[in-house]
């Protein structure tokens, strides 16, 4: 089974501290012993000012504070919290998610909070993971569902797809186009392989980005899992999603194991 | 063409104006036999019920125009339509029922008193009655009364249960109501068809008494539902606390809603109706998302109660800004900027204007020779410093008798902060 870590980029912000208690609240389920703190380090040239204004430990002055409020915000202990700098080439897993409302951290997975503290806040929900004819979905899946896994998480599959004039009856399921239906065996057999219980919700909706959406609010999902169609150079489906959604977004940027699924 | 007859049949028989037909022929039919054969046995009390039958049918047929009028769309002069028409219906027949509850508990009483010469003469002294009316039959008779009676009782169950179920169906509270009265009926009819059996076949006349009370009770508890129901309906009661309850929780949770402010809720017809305020950071793109999250699940809770249809009106609000303005002690050389240990080796002081936690606006001030007058001035609340969280600082207690806190910054870096106040070197 997948050990994945967890990350937050700290920032002393409404929004950084949502984005504290969210990653902190993700601990326990994935059985992660440590938080990863990313903060700013600072340049040279900023802790020589300090330096010059008496503050000649301030690195490590700011390192204690910043545990202490980690320690006082979280309830977890000193032991569980690990600081690393913004500032280092920072490296991380495939399975790295890190949690910030900003653009995250390296290539590790975004994980988007927007207004909720906790994940599972609001009760629980399942995982939507939007699939279309390209990988994305797969990338997506392959986080999506080895994290639904250990959350304990249904998966919702969700396509919307344009009518096929040719096709006769309104059922959604019978407009949906080939490459599609390949993508949806794969995800599929890749929960069923996992263990994964699953649902697969076609529509025709009016846009791809608001028919996703709504499945993920009218499911109550606890979060909506996607990945990046590199082919796109205008109109990302997940920047759009990223300035409209209200559930937690997970954005995958590298798939676990290196490929998909 | 026999499937299209049944199909015909089939939507005749939920179409509410012949359901309504139906009951009038009811009616008729009772009507009919019953001052027919009330009159044929002198029987003044089966004929005087055939005559109340005579005014439940004019009753149908104001239910049948009551229908028409609620089933005329919504216009301008009533956006929610005509529907609150049915209620006044159902508040007339309700207070029919509790008014004949009365009676016919009165008719109960009499007629046990009846029993007992001398207490019925002594509460007579005291109390104007009525004068009890002794079921009058012999073996003739008897057949005639009986079938009449059992043949009534079957069918006020029949048409009563039928009226209630399809008024239900489609919405018409009138229906129902008039179906709650029919029911009503059947029951005052069965005690009738008791006080029968019990005097011809168990020499008991006294046992149709207090049934009778018992009936009047029965009757008078769907009186009063349906008075209340329909006062409240008119007069835009609270569809309910528990659904009131069960729809906060429900917006609560969704995602981007911070809190119901406020929740009005009332019923039209069979529809209800909520006002909301909703508290939300959403911004105007996800906005339209989170509305529709909160329509879902409202609808879907409130159409798997008893109503019909459901129309939310969402006010969105933003949280309380709590604006307040806070200062950090700053240190800057050239564009290079950190905070400060304390007030005294400031070079600025950056006044920050503070909306929901967030700073708004930033302005960065030289540090004058008096720091803690110009921080009052400023009207600051909170000044911020560089230095180990929990120990206090030189500055602490300048500032507090002026009502100034100071706090401990997390770092001295103002991108950490929050603090958009230059790009980093």
């Amino acid at each position: 089974m997948n050990k994945f870590c967890i990350g937050v980029v700290y920032r002393h912000t409404p929004d950084g501290r949502t984005a504290l208690s969210f990653s902190s609240s993700l601990l326990k389920p994935l059985g992660v012993e440590q938080l990863q703190v990313f903060v700013d380090g600072g340049s040279r040239e900023r802790t020589a000012l300090a330096a010059s204004a008496g503050l000649k430990d301030s690195a490590r002055l700011a390192a204690d504070n910043l545990v202490a409020y980690v320690k006082q915000t979280t309830g977890l202990s000193a032991a569980q919290i690990e600081l690393r700098s913004l500032a280092d080439q920072v490296e991380l897993p495939a399975e790295a998610v890190v949690v910030d409302g900003g653009g995250g951290v390296g290539d590790g997975s975004l994980l988007v909070p927007f207004d909720e503290p906790a994940f599972g806040w609001r009760g629980e929900g399942p995982l939507v993971i939007p699939f279309g004819t390209d990988e994305s979905a797969l990338r997506a899946a392959s986080v999506g569902i080895p994290l639904a896994k250990l959350l304990n998480r249904e998966v919702v599959f969700y396509h919307t797809t344009w009518t096929n004039p040719s096709v006769e009856g309104s059922d959604p399921g019978l407009h949906v186009c080939s490459a599609a239906s390949r993508t949806e065996q794969l995800l599929t057999a890749a929960a069923t392989a996992a263990g994964v219980k699953y649902r697969v919700v076609i529509e025709t909706a009016l846009d791809v980005v608001l028919g996703t959406l709504r499945c993920a609010v009218r499911e109550r999902a606890n979060l909506l899992v996607m990945a990046r169609e590199p082919k796109i150079i205008h109109g990302s489906y997940v920047d759009r999603a990223l300035l409209q959604s209200t559930v937690p977004m997970l954005v995958v940027k590298r798939p676990i194991g290196g490929a998909a699924c | 063409m026999l499937e299209q007859i049944k199909a015909k049949l089939s939507r005749a028989a939920c179409d509410p104006t012949v359901v309504m037909a139906l009951v009038i022929l009811m009616y008729l039919a009772k009507a009919a036999f019953k001052i027919t054969v009330g009159t044929h046995i002198h029987s003044p009390m089966i004929a005087g019920d055939g005559y109340h039958n005579l005014a439940d049918l004019l009753e149908a047929a104001a239910v049948i125009v009551v229908i028409f009028v609620s089933m005329r769309p919504s216009t301008q002069q009533y956006p929610f339509g005509r529907k609150n028409v049915e209620f006044f219906t159902s508040l007339a027949i309700g207070l029919g029922l509790l008014a004949m509850s009365c009676q016919f508990a009165l008719k109960s009483v009499v007629g046990l008193l009846h029993m007992a010469p001398e207490l019925d003469t002594a509460v007579r002294a005291v109390l104007p009655l009525p004068v009890h009316e002794q079921l009058m039959m012999d073996s003739a008779t008897f057949p005639w009364a009986l079938a009449v009676t059992a043949c009534s009782v079957i069918l006020s169950f029949v048409v009563g249960r039928y009226q209630v179920a399809i008024g239900r169906k489609s919405g018409h509270a009138s229906m129902v109501a008039d179906g709650e009265e029919t029911l009503s009926d059947g029951t005052i009819e069965s005690v009738t068809v008791a006080g029968v059996l019990g005097e011809y076949l168990l020499h008991l006349p006294w046992l149709e008494y207090p049934l009778g009370l018992i009936v009047a009770f029965l009757i008078a508890r769907t009186g009063r539902e349906l008075f209340v129901s329909a006062w409240r309906v008119l007069l835009q009661h609270s569809i309910g606390v528990e659904h009131e309850s069960r729809i906060r929780e429900l917006t609560r949770q969704v995602p981007g809603v911070l809190d119901v402010t406020e929740l009005k809720t009332f019923q039209v017809g069979h529809i209800a109706v909520c006002m909301m305020s909703v508290t939300s950071r959403a911004g105007a793109l996800a906005v339209p998302h989170v509305k529709y999250g909160i329509e879902h699940a409202v609808e879907c809770y409130v159409l798997a109660q008893e109503f019909k249809e459901c129309e939310l009106h969402i006010r969105f609000t933003r949280p309380d800004p709590q604006y307040r303005r806070v200062a950090f002690a700053a240190i800057k050389e050239g564009e290079l900027l950190v905070i400060a240990p304390s007030l005294d080796q400031a070079t600025h002081l950056l006044i920050c204007d503070q909306e929901e936690g967030e700073f708004v606006r930033i302005k960065a001030e030289r540090s004058p020779a008096d720091s803690v007058s110009f921080l009052v001035e400023k009207r600051v609340a909170q000044l911020y410093v560089f230095a180990d969280c929990g120990q206090p600082g030189p500055e602490d207690d300048r500032l507090s008798v002026r009502g100034i806190s100071v706090t401990a910054a997390v770092s001295y870096l103002p991108s950490v902060l929050g603090l958009a106040v230059e790009r980093d070197s």
